[in-house]
């Protein structure tokens, strides 16, 4: 496929004609996607549309098959993990694997580590680190002040999720990637997440993979609809709800009561 | 800090089982009781109770106890061991150990613990007594070189082998080995021109058979055991012809007893040893039959290890009759006794100390010989009396020759 | 203040015990334990089983007979005040690098590498005269003294090897809190994540097992000035295996395991023989092992802090 490097560096991310493919079956196929600075961008889809291997070609996680991606106008196709997070993308995992016996503040002090460096130092740790006083401004955003001694073995499913949140806030993101956060919560925790995730800062871009409707559409300014590996819908939450194509994907889905 | 708590009350409980007994001169032996020389090990320890037995395990009115600990052929058991029984027996003697290194380990040991006089059971590194000897480590017998006293000059004068290769295993005691066969057999005008060292333990001694000199008339081979066993038949099977001499450790009963045709390779085959099992005389023939009488279950005769234990006992219980089993003062008194004892040995020689207390003893230089039944026997050919360890030589002149390596000494 | 009165307690133990208790039991349980710590350590926080720490011991013991007075006529000699830190230094390097060769297994693939880096070193020590002086080894060497008094005296290393274990345990404590120690269990719980973090994982793992080198270095010199010699069989099989049963025996998910362990570890090897015959004793340290593995999968030190906790809580019970 010709690669057309004309990226518009107004745009946060650029996803031009994107494919994953597994064998002979390309699990997505064709993807366009401009997503504007701060904008909060929901990609919804019924299981098996698509999503996660759209998003781990989104992060780097694995490669893409065809096309290209672009963030700020500049190509991130073929940009490691590693390079990708230097520029300033994020991403949280939807199966937190978490450093089970480090605290909330440490881990979140890792974060911030991993982007300043400081990581290798042996000597222990001031309380005056800067480092550390910005671990402590990420267990505010994220809501985890109250238990930032705790160990993250001892915390609940939402409040993981909320840990993970914070280390995706580490060190000025430009574009924040959000796997599915709101899955396996209860019933209680979804609007702690809810309002979690309206409270980021708004030049932080964020899009969000979501299963869920309800979390989707109230957190995000507009909606890209995968189903069957390709783009079906695209459009502001109040056109996406009134969209009949939508409605017959999510056949008893869980919008409108 | 749950870690303090647990040992502190782990001591303490452990403190009330500390251990009494009524003996009042406690012997502790040393031997090798695990792994492969485990049988052998067993040997020494007999030799020693057997000197204990002669004198009905008293001495001027005072019981001996012998306690026995177990070492496993390396220097770090031994010392271990000697600790143990000095540190919680509190033995006043030791007894071992059995093997070289071990020897050298014990005689560095025993000089942090001066109250303790330490008798060498048959370990037979040079230096043990030799360099940096201790003075409360003593040799009543001798060292590897002693050993192979006679057997130099009897392959030089008799056999008329007039250039040899070895091949021995690399570390010390095969290093004495190998100087008491070259100090008389380069004196007398005979050549090494190569020497192999290989690993204890050695299987594929196949880079060394091809590696042997064509125009050597012999090979000495300072290998014991299962080394031996394998360097004789895989040098047998490539078709090597050369006569073999033999180490002290090297031709040994159950070498001559295995099967395999590297046998024929033996036969005539000379080496020299402080202790021949069937030897006929008069001493050894009584020593055997006390052996044989207070160990039933033991060997049909004993072995050097039974042999040299023997001899360190029953000097300890000689020296300890002669001051009245007084070892007070530091054993000042017993130790003098030991320096000066004087006595036959089952071999028929009469056993003293040199300066450095090391024994001056009897080496029979020794040949395989075919019996009738086609079976094979090692049969000496010559007792050589009063061998010490400087082997004849001016002292100065010995010691000026350096510590025995792989290089030492040398005449190509 | 609670561990400070335990120090002193263990401190003025030189006043009670006598030289057997203080030298063989007390003082060789504290250098086997400081040593079993380096395993402890990289086993808790890395969540690696390294069979290589005999041989970091040895390499600072090796270093230290080397260079200091021995009566193999084997090296030459440095004053101590060179050859300790040097000694350090090559524990703490050869750690670096058997981590790097370690760094991408876990499980019985690590413990296979370091097992046979283990096994190498033994018998590169057994054949290399030049350095090592290979089967026999070195013995004759003296422990340094400091104002006429020689550190191989029973109280003075029995203090020696007390100080030296406080210190390390106090390192460990340290080290686990510090950034680096944190970036070392976060390899061990997440290492993809780490990465993902921008944190390479190589550092902390090459990190922690230098670390483990330098435990295991000041170990091995306190173990040379107490055995007084150190040959092949000093880093061979049997020591590899003695301190990963300490570390067992104690429980590898605390490294202060490692202390408990030695000490249980060092009165079975002690008192073995006068429970059964001689030829026998090692049947029944082996029972032992096998019966506290069974009863205590975690190790006695896990064992008595759940009995402890148990105790604590049915007497606060009775009290309210």
């Amino acid at each position: 496929m010709p690669v057309r490097n004309t990226h518009n560096a107004a745009n946060a991310l650029e996803v031009r004609g994107i494919g994953k493919r597994f064998g002979g079956f390309w699990a997505v196929r064709d993807i366009d996607l401009t997503v504007r600075p701060g904008e909060r961008r929901a990609i919804l889809g019924p299981n098996g549309a698509g999503k996660t291997s759209l998003f781990n070609v989104l992060t780097g996680d694995t490669g893409a098959s065809a096309g290209t991606i672009a963030m700020f106008g500049e190509d991130i196709t073929r940009v490691p993990i590693q390079k990708r997070i230097k520029r300033g993308m994020r991403r949280t995992y939807q199966h937190a694997n978490l450093f089970d016996s480090l605290t909330v503040r440490e881990t979140l002090f890792l974060a911030v580590a991993g982007q300043r460096g400081g990581w290798a130092q042996l000597l222990p740790l001031k309380t005056s680190d800067p480092r550390r006083i910005e671990a402590e401004r990420l267990a505010e955003i994220a809501g985890v002040k109250d238990f930032v001694d705790r160990e993250v073995s001892d915390l609940s499913h939402g409040q993981r999720r909320q840990l993970e949140v914070g280390i995706a806030l580490a060190e000025n993101p430009k574009v924040l990637l959000l796997d599915e956060p709101a899955a396996g919560l209860s019933p209680a925790e979804r609007p702690k997440l809810s309002a979690l995730l309206m409270s980021l800062p708004k030049n932080v871009t964020v899009v969000l993979i979501e299963h869920d409707m309800d979390i989707a559409l109230q957190t995000s300014e507009s909606v890209s609809v995968l189903h069957n590996g390709r783009l079906l819908a695209e459009g502001s939450p109040d056109d996406i709800m009134q969209n009949d194509d939508v409605h017959k994907v999510y056949i008893g889905g869980s919008h409108g009561h | 800090m749950n870690t303090f708590k647990t040992a502190v009350s782990a001591i303490a409980l452990f403190a009330v089982a500390g251990t009494a007994s009524a003996a009042d001169i406690k012997v502790g032996v040393i031997s090798i009781l695990e792994g492969a020389f485990a049988a052998l090990g067993q040997d020494g320890i007999r030799g020693a109770e057997l000197a204990v037995q002669e004198v009905g395990g008293k001495v001027d009115g005072s019981s001996i106890e012998v306690i026995t600990m177990s070492s496993d052929a390396s220097p770090d058991s031994a010392v271990n061991a000697a600790r143990k029984l000095i540190e919680q027996d509190g033995v006043d003697l030791i007894v071992g150990p059995l093997s070289g290194s071990e020897g050298l380990a014990l005689r560095d040991l025993s000089k942090s613990y001066p109250g303790v006089t330490f008798i060498n059971g048959s370990s037979a590194a040079q230096d043990t007594t030799l360099r940096d000897s201790s003075e409360n480590f003593f040799r009543f017998g001798g060292d590897g070189a002693q050993w192979m006293v006679g057997v130099g000059n009897y392959a030089y004068d008799e056999l008329g082998y007039k250039s040899v290769a070895v091949i021995a295993e690399d570390y010390s005691f095969p290093y004495t080995q190998v100087l008491g066969f070259m100090a008389e057999f380069c004196s007398a005008g005979g050549k090494v021109p190569e020497k192999f060292w290989t690993p204890i333990g050695n299987k594929d001694y196949s880079s060394v058979v091809y590696s042997i000199p064509q125009d050597v008339d012999a090979i000495f081979v300072a290998l014991g055991g299962a080394d031996a066993v394998n360097f004789l038949t895989q040098y047998n099977q490539a078709g090597g012809d050369k006569p073999i001499i033999g180490g002290s450790i090297t031709i040994d009963q159950s070498i001559l007893d295995s099967k395999g045709p590297f046998k024929e390779l033996l036969i005539g085959a000379p080496a020299g040893t402080p202790t021949v099992s069937d030897y006929d005389g008069e001493e050894w023939a009584a020593f055997a039959a006390s052996y044989t009488d207070a160990f039933p279950d033991g060997f049909s005769a004993p072995s050097i290890f039974a042999h040299h234990y023997y001899m360190a006992a029953k000097a300890a219980m000689l020296a300890l009759d002669e001051v009245d089993a007084d070892l007070s003062n530091d054993q000042a008194a017993f130790r003098d006794a030991l320096t000066d004892l004087t006595f036959v040995t089952p071999t028929g020689g009469m056993m003293r100390l040199d300066e450095n207390r090391n024994g001056i003893v009897d080496n029979f230089v020794t040949e395989v010989f075919e019996r009738e039944d086609g079976s094979l026997g090692n049969r000496v050919v010559k007792v050589i009396r009063d061998v010490d360890q400087l082997l004849g030589q001016d002292k100065e002149t010995f010691l000026a020759a350096g510590p025995v390596s792989r290089d030492n000494p040398s005449c190509p | 203040m609670r561990p400070a009165g335990y120090l002193l307690f263990l401190a003025l133990l030189p006043l009670v015990l006598n030289d057997f208790w203080l030298t063989l039991v007390a003082t060789r349980a504290l250098i086997l334990g400081i040593i079993a710590l380096s395993l402890t350590f990289l086993a808790t926080y890395l969540g690696v089983v390294s069979f290589a720490q005999a041989t970091l011991a040895g390499v600072a013991g090796y270093t230290i007979a080397y260079f200091g007075p021995n009566t193999v006529g084997v090296g030459f000699e440095l004053p101590f005040l060179v050859s300790i830190p040097l000694a350090l230094i090559l524990s703490t390097i050869t750690g670096g690098a058997i981590g790097l060769i370690a760094r991408q297994s876990r499980g019985i693939y690590a413990i296979m590498i370091t097992l046979a880096i283990g096994v190498a070193f033994f018998y590169f020590t057994r054949q290399n005269y030049a350095l090592f002086n290979g089967w026999t080894g070195f013995s004759g060497i003296r422990a340094p003294e400091i104002a006429g008094v020689s550190l191989r005296d029973p109280a003075a290393l029995y203090l020696l090897s007390l100080g030296t274990a406080a210190l390390a345990m106090v390192l460990v404590a340290g080290f686990v809190r510090s950034p680096m120690g944190l970036s070392v269990q976060a390899v061990r719980d997440a290492p993809g994540r780490l990465l993902a973090l921008g944190i390479p994982v190589t550092t902390p793992i090459v990190t922690a097992f230098a670390f483990s080198g330098f435990l295991a270095g000041s170990g091995g010199i306190l173990n040379i000035w107490y055995q007084e010699r150190i040959s092949s069989f000093s880093v061979g099989l049997g020591p590899i295996i003695d301190i990963l049963i300490v570390s067992v025996i104690g429980g590898l998910r605390h490294p202060s395991g490692a202390f408990v362990g030695a000490v249980v570890f060092v009165l079975l090897d002690t008192f073995a023989v006068d429970l059964i015959d001689r030829e026998r004793f090692n049947t029944l340290i082996g029972a032992v092992l096998l019966l506290i593995v069974i009863v205590a999968p975690n190790g006695l030190q896990q064992l008595a802090k759940d009995g402890f906790g148990r105790l604590r809580q049915s007497n606060s019970n009775a009290t309210e």
